[in-house]
């Protein structure tokens, strides 16, 4: 079961590891576009399972978002 | 006395250097961005587009994109409204494309972009006595 309360969003991060997140945004600071509050609709370590989720949810301003900062340590990226 | 740890290999990016996008078409949806100044357009995956109600697959155009390893034909779109970093753009055109699962972001913030924010156009100049012109 998921939470229906709001939580800051990097408490809804914290809580995962190498994990995808849809989260249903709730607050939002509008100056800098970055999401303060939400309601975690959908984790999973398969990222496709969570865009599944995405194509089908109603939240007016659903996240996608990974668990972590980075890339797994030891990873260099080239674009 | 020197510490005999093992050196630590740099980070793959830093944090500071990834933001939140807000794109926004029929639906709206919010994504974590690189800072790419190495991209010339702004990047999504095909999954969010299909999200936000445009088809990847309709595109008008497809551009040939350089990447790492390879050149990839993308489908090119316009998201209608595009917030990011204290902008609102309109008809902003982005790259459709999938970044590896691997990245731990879903888009890249391209020049497309970057040419509107401030801080890098005062690093583009602090850079122009460097830059080799033609």
């Amino acid at each position: 079961m998921y939470r229906r309360t709001t939580q800051p969003i990097e408490a809804i991060r914290r809580r995962y590891t190498r994990e995808w997140l849809l989260i249903a945004i709730d607050e939002m600071d509008d100056a800098t576009t970055t999401p303060l509050r939400g309601r975690l609709l959908a984790h999973s370590k398969d990222r496709d399972e969570i865009y599944d989720c995405l194509l089908r949810t109603r939240a007016q301003l659903p996240l996608v978002t990974y668990s972590e900062d980075r890339p797994p340590k030891g990873y260099a990226v080239a674009f | 006395m020197p510490s005999r740890s093992r050196p630590q290999p740099p980070p793959a990016y830093p944090a500071s250097l990834v933001v939140y996008a807000v794109c926004q078409a029929k639906r709206a949806v919010m994504l974590r961005m690189l800072v790419d100044t190495g991209a010339t357009y702004t990047m999504i995956p095909r999954r969010a587009a299909l999200a936000l109600g445009l088809d990847p697959i309709a595109a008008d155009r497809h551009i040939p994109i350089i990447t790492a390893s390879a050149v990839e034909y993308v489908p090119l779109l316009r998201v209608p409204i595009f917030r990011c970093v204290g902008l609102e753009l309109r008809n902003l055109k982005v790259a459709c494309h999938d970044l590896p699962a691997e990245s731990a972001v879903e888009g890249l913030l391209g020049l497309t972009v970057l040419q509107h924010v401030e801080p890098f156009r005062q690093f583009q100049r602090s850079l122009q006595s460097f830059l080799v012109h033609e």
